[in-house]
């Protein structure tokens, strides 16, 4: 049943989507091909989670859920994505007082980060395979100008993405 | 019951009001939280994002879920995450019913062609910018580039990485421990 499908995936996503949204990205993107979601799809998630308000992880889930079984998909693919982090963080929070001063979590956290680093790149490949970018010159051309425009003068992702949906109107 | 409504209030305007992910939500919820409303002190709400950063989930709604947790116990933990949640599903369902009439259309197929290229500049940000921050270099360049590959071009699931690196990083804790 697609619910519990669904339901399942997402949790697994909660559960050890450790490192933050962006890393979390490479499970998620992993996931949802279950779902009959395409890689040209899930990015197009990405972009529009990235202009509306919220974290990544509960705008791609809710948008994941809509595409894979409709409002209902919605609900049940956010509530699975939050619901056993939050029993562990309720479990935590009478707990974290005798957590907090203990520094093998922190050593395991920062053991971790390379990690992390290598989940975000990796989602940053499977993109471009999903839109063969290597095919399309136009497509490498915004690709460079995006990111000079965003690390070099630190424009707002959200003109970014605006000013690149513009171009492609253009030029394709 | 006034408290429950600032709570929810508070997490489902920093919610509404954020655009681009839980890292840009921290320091409005840490000002309305410690400051405005005055319920944790800067001390504990630091506490309370150490341990919300090292949790799996969304960062923003562990935070949500501790500090109200820590208010108002399990309801507040309830309040505070759902007023998290609501406006981001809100709009991603409103966007997806729309965006599922128009999708279709010639000019939107364009716009996209354009912005699939510029997501992945913007994910390759946090690629470099947590390199430096956390100071990659030697052996842990070989880790990220391992699990590049390992996932990116051997396609092999994420949720097995994930789970090798924490028994790595549990193993090398024990080593450290019992080291002489």
């Amino acid at each position: 049943m697609i619910y519990w499908s669904l339901a399942l995936s997402f949790m697994k996503i909660g559960l050890l989507g450790f490192g933050g949204g962006y890393a979390m990205i490479a499970l998620i993107q992993r996931e949802v091909t279950r779902f009959g979601i395409s890689g040209f799809e899930f990015i197009d998630i990405l972009a529009l989670s990235q202009i509306t308000p919220g974290p990544i992880g509960i705008n791609t889930a809710t948008y994941a859920g809509y595409k894979a079984a409709g409002t209902l998909g919605a609900c049940v693919a956010t509530f699975s994505n939050v619901v056993p982090t939050f029993i562990l963080m309720v479990l935590f929070a009478g707990l974290y007082y005798s957590v907090r001063k203990n520094n093998a979590i922190e050593t395991a956290f920062k053991s971790l980060r390379p990690l992390f680093i290598g989940l975000i790149a990796s989602s940053i490949i499977v993109m471009a395979r999903d839109i063969r970018i290597w095919t399309d010159h136009k497509a490498m051309i915004i690709f460079a100008a995006s990111f000079l425009l965003l690390y070099r003068f630190r424009v707002d992702p959200v003109l970014v993405i605006i000013l690149a949906g513009t171009v492609g109107l253009v030029i394709y | 019951m006034k408290k429950y409504l600032d709570l929810f209030f508070v997490f489902a305007k920093v919610s509404f009001f954020t655009l681009g992910g839980g890292l840009a939500m921290l320091p409005l919820v840490e000002r309305e939280v410690t400051q405005k409303h005055g319920w944790l002190t800067r001390e504990e709400f630091l506490d309370i994002l150490g341990i919300s950063q090292s949790m799996p989930g969304i960062m923003i709604l562990n935070v949500a879920t501790t500090v109200g947790y820590k208010i108002l116990r399990i309801r507040g933990a309830v309040c505070a995450a759902l007023a998290t949640i609501l406006a981001p599903f809100v709009s991603i369902l409103t966007i997806a019913w729309f965006f599922a009439g128009i999708k279709d259309d010639p000019d939107v197929i364009k716009v996209f062609y354009g912005i699939r290229p510029a997501v992945m500049a913007l994910v390759l940000i946090p690629v470099i910018s947590l390199s430096r921050a956390a100071n990659i270099r030697g052996p842990a360049v070989f880790v990220s580039v391992a699990v590049t590959l390992a996932i990116g071009v051997l396609r092999i699931h994420p949720a097995y990485v994930i789970l090798a690196g924490i028994l790595a990083a549990v193993m090398r804790i024990f080593l450290q421990r019992n080291a002489p």
